[in-house]
């Protein structure tokens, strides 16, 4: 069925005298309005409005049934998806109703001061008051209807079928919806309400349970799956199995027979550009040509600058020298004035500052620093009063005691800490070496250990990771620490650290308190602080550093080895790590197909707790128990079954095996299929209205002000007319 | 006042139902009419607007105003929209006072159909097997092996949403 159509404002409004009665099939899924007598609804659509707002002016709109989504690019529809005016099967929001009734009337054509035509309007069984009196009260007062009839829809799906010879005057309708499934048994062409039955489960169910099903096992085509396109698939695919259990079978031993019932359904895909090979020769050989020029200008650059650096440095020291010339040669007298020309106050500082500017010379032409160990040999003057006892020293000396101690020290520290580096260099190297030989004399058994190595190491990583994160968006699954359900929220050493504050708020005060004791004890304190738990993360542990060490040796020797993500890319996601093939962008239906209608018969599977439609029609059987009189034995051979969810294949042949299950042996059963599942119910109205005692059933404004909510309640239109 | 508003409704309607936009701009004596009168505002918002001409055209927006309406939205629903909030079946069944009636007569809620006598079938709930085991973690129903190592890799969401589709997820309120 079409979703979208423009629906045609109906022109022959006029046409119709005043006591035409107008039929309404006002379904879960679709509204229909007609004229009594005529074989179709003129005006069909969806039971939905939406109300965006315009993108330009800022009003709210509303919008009934289904339009060009082309044109809704001037709404923002962000806040306002589809509405309906249903709760189950029941209307309840009559702000809703009021929309769609007035697109419904509009385009029927209606034009006058008010609709002054009866009105014959579906409900669903066993309509609550409540609603049925806003639903009365909305026409007489809004539309200034003069009369008002209810009736079920099934009810007038099963009257259309008996005119047309279909089923017989006793027998059972099965009606399957959008919303819910009803059975209602029908005694001298009568519904027996009675013994009727609703699962609360219908067409919207399974599409929604396929479109979840869909967009859990293909979540990167979400934006595919809309709706209507949902729908489409379920009318297109869906079918109903003959036996569940043996139909999934199939597919689980991945048969013959559920290859060819797997649909596919392929999406808009555009194979990218094919590469090439890759750049040419030539190409290369530009870019590589370019990339050089560059270098050799960055090079230039910098040649410049260490240049300039030079020339400068050296005027400073020639500048320097000259000073320190003059300031030799002068005599002391002359020596503040010489200075005053320039930003040293001494002679000393023009010394260090020479010193240091020929230091830097030295750096920038590239000779070897002089280091400051080099004059080793005047270490003994250097640290001259380290040996003299601290009381033949005046208080000047002993300071500078002190400090030539400070810096012996700290430079006999340098001196170790770079023999022990040159020692661990020498090591590995030796260990390289080592393993260098190992290596040629047997590779594979030393590729082997590498590699059990390498996976022990990664392993032992990974779980101290994961010891670290627990829970995680794996929900610390394959952890073989067990024991760690979901929901644990605080990693290891957080929980460490809860354990010591609860144990330090609540072991206080029992027994003596010996608490800082000894020394340890306030180790505590350190351990509880929050910032304990991360210092870890700082220092890189000895396993990483190894593991990094393994796999790059591995990545060098070993051509099958590559380094694997940390993680691993999830699967919720389109693999990006190799190009997307036509492939990736299939919705397969396979189970699906079957699983999604099986709902009807088992609601069980979206939890739902009510009998499915096979045992629905035993427990309608069984509930018309003593007012059938015997009729029940016969009531199975006429069963309609009508409602836009039967249309689903396979459906007749299901239900007939399962009621022939409940029912006794020898049972003459007969499974009818409506003539139009989806129209008959507004054509079984519309035959209805146009009899001749219809004005009976109808009741005015006036009556219903005067007999009240009481009688409506139990007002009920009979169908055989 | 009103005169105005009725003639001005006529327009609108004419120009709601297809008739060329000429409207537009409206004639100055109507603008003033209408600003005086609360109850036409959005009348007024309505037909100063520019729809695109496209919109028109399809006649997608519900007109405001009907004539064959004896209770215009506008008048109804002056906020744009309800006060109240429509009760939900919910809460509707409570109000409609079941238990004054004989059980035996027919009402909304006694005639739901009772549990199923069949025992419940479990199926796999990623694949649709028919499943014998259940995970103790996550509580999903799985097939086999294969079924049990994607369940497993599931982030906690999915595992939420597969639970949901047979209402057995934990709902925190």
């Amino acid at each position: 069925m079409p979703f979208i159509s423009k629906i045609q404002r109906q022109s022959d409004y006029r046409r119709f005298s005043s006591n035409h009665p107008i039929v309404i099939d006002n379904g879960g899924s679709y509204f229909r309005i007609g004229w009594a007598g005529e074989s179709d609804p003129r005006v069909i659509f969806r039971n939905i409005i939406q109300r965006p707002r315009h993108k330009i002016t800022g009003e709210t709109i509303t919008v009934v049934g289904d339009h060009d989504p082309a044109l809704l690019k001037y709404f923002d529809c962000t806040r306002s998806g589809p509405r309906s005016a249903f709760d189950s099967n029941v209307v309840y929001q009559f702000e809703i109703m009021e929309y769609i009734l007035d697109f419904g009337l509009d385009r029927l054509g209606a034009d006058q001061s008010q609709i002054n035509h009866p009105v014959l309007i579906t409900e669903c069984l066993c309509n609550p008051v409540q609603s049925r009196s806003k639903m009365a009260e909305l026409l007489f007062e809004t539309y200034g209807v003069p009369s008002v009839a209810f009736g079920v829809d099934a009810a007038f799906s099963y009257k259309h079928n008996q005119q047309l010879g279909i089923c017989s005057d006793d027998g059972l309708a099965i009606c399957s919806g959008f919303n819910t499934s009803h059975v209602i048994p029908f005694l001298n062409g009568e519904p027996v309400y009675e013994a009727s039955c609703r699962t609360n489960v219908g067409g919207y169910h399974v599409t929604d349970y396929l479109k979840q099903l869909v967009s859990l096992k293909y979540p990167h085509h979400m934006s595919h799956l809309t709706w209507e396109k949902v729908e489409d698939l379920k009318m297109e695919h869906c079918y109903i199995a003959q036996d569940y259990a043996s139909e999934v079978r199939l597919f689980q031993r991945e048969d013959k027979k559920a290859e060819e019932k797997t649909r596919c359904w392929q999406l808009p895909w555009t194979p990218l550009p094919v590469e090439e090979a890759g750049p040419s020769e030539e190409e290369l050989a530009r870019k590589a040509a370019l990339k050089e020029k560059q270098g050799q200008r960055l090079r230039e650059m910098a040649e410049a600058k260490r240049f300039n650096r030079i020339n400068d440095l050296e005027n400073e020291t020639r500048d320097l020298e000259m000073l320190l010339q003059r300031l030799r040669n002068a005599t002391e007298h002359d020596i503040p004035s010489i200075l005053a020309k320039t930003v040293y106050t001494s002679q000393q500082e023009v010394e260090s500052a020479l010193s240091k500017a020929t230091q830097s010379l030295r750096k920038a032409k590239g000779e070897p620093i002089e280091s400051v160990e080099k004059s080793d040999p005047s270490s003994a003057d250097r640290y001259n009063l380290i040996s003299i006892p601290d009381e033949m020293l005046t208080p000047d000396q002993i300071k500078q005691k002190r400090k030539q101690l400070f810096i012996k020290s700290t430079s006999e520290a340098r001196q170790q800490k770079k023999q022990k580096q040159l020692e661990e260099e020498l090591e590995r190297e030796r260990q390289k070496k080592l393993e260098e030989e190992r290596r040629l004399e047997n590779p594979e058994q030393y590729l082997e250990e590498l590699r059990a190595k390498h996976r022990d190491l990664s392993e032992k990583v990974e779980q101290r990771k994961r010891f670290k994160t627990n829970g995680g968006h794996t929900n610390g699954n394959q952890n073989g620490s067990g024991g760690v359900g979901r929901g644990e929220r605080l990693n290891s050493s957080q929980r460490e650290r809860m354990r010591l504050l609860t144990t330090a708020a609540f072991d206080r005060g029992k027994g003596e308190d010996t608490f800082g004791a000894r020394d340890e004890d306030w180790q505590l304190y350190k351990l509880m602080s929050k910032d304990n738990d991360d210092d870890d993360d700082d220092k890189p542990d000895a396993d990483e550093a190894e593991l990094t060490r393994i796999s790059s040796r591995l990545l060098e020797i070993d051509p099958t080895f590559f380094k694997s993500e940390p993680g691993g890319a999830s699967s919720s996601e389109a693999p990006r790590f190799r190009p997307l093939t036509k492939e990736d962008f299939q919705i397969i239906l396979g189970v699906e197909r079957f699983r999604c209608p099986e709902i009807l018969f088992n609601p069980n599977l979206i939890g739902i707790d009510q009998a499915g439609l096979d045992e629905m029609v035993g427990i309608s059987i069984r509930r018309l128990g003593s007012k059938g009189g015997g009729v029940e034995e016969r009531i199975t051979d006429s069963i309609l079954l009508t409602g836009g969810s039967c249309l689903f294949p396979g459906m007749r042949e299901r239900l007939e095996a399962g009621i022939r299950m409940i029912r006794p042996s020898g049972t003459a059963i007969k499974i009818l299929r409506a003539s139009d599942p989806i129209l008959d119910a507004w054509r079984g109205a519309s035959t209805y209205a146009s009899a001749m005692q219809f004005p009976q059933q109808t009741f005015s404004r006036m009556d219903y002000y005067e007999k009240g909510e009481d009688w409506l309640r139990s007002y009920r239109p009979t169908y055989t007319i | 006042m009103t005169i105005g508003i009725i003639r001005l409704s006529d327009i609108y309607y004419k120009y709601s139902t297809g008739a060329p936009p000429c409207l537009n701009p409206v004639p100055p004596l109507f603008n003033v009419l209408l600003q005086e009168d609360r109850s036409c505002h959005r009348l007024k918002r309505y037909l100063l607007v520019d729809m695109e001409a496209e919109v028109v055209d399809a006649e997608m927006v519900l007109p405001t105003h009907m004539r064959f309406k004896k209770i215009q939205m506008y008048d109804k629903y002056p906020k744009g929209q309800a006060r109240v909030r429509w009760k939900h079946l919910k809460q509707l069944i409570p109000a409609e006072n079941y238990q004054n009636y004989p059980p035996e007569e027919p009402n909304y809620v006694n005639i739901e159909t009772p549990p199923s006598m069949h025992p419940c079938k479990r199926i796999c709930d990623i694949t649709g097997y028919e499943a014998p085991y259940i995970d103790p973690r996550t509580k999903l129903r799985y097939a086999n092996a294969e079924v049990f190592k994607v369940i497993r890799s599931l982030p906690n969401e999915y595992v939420q949403r597969y639970l949901t589709l047979r209402n057995a997820a934990v709902v925190l309120r």
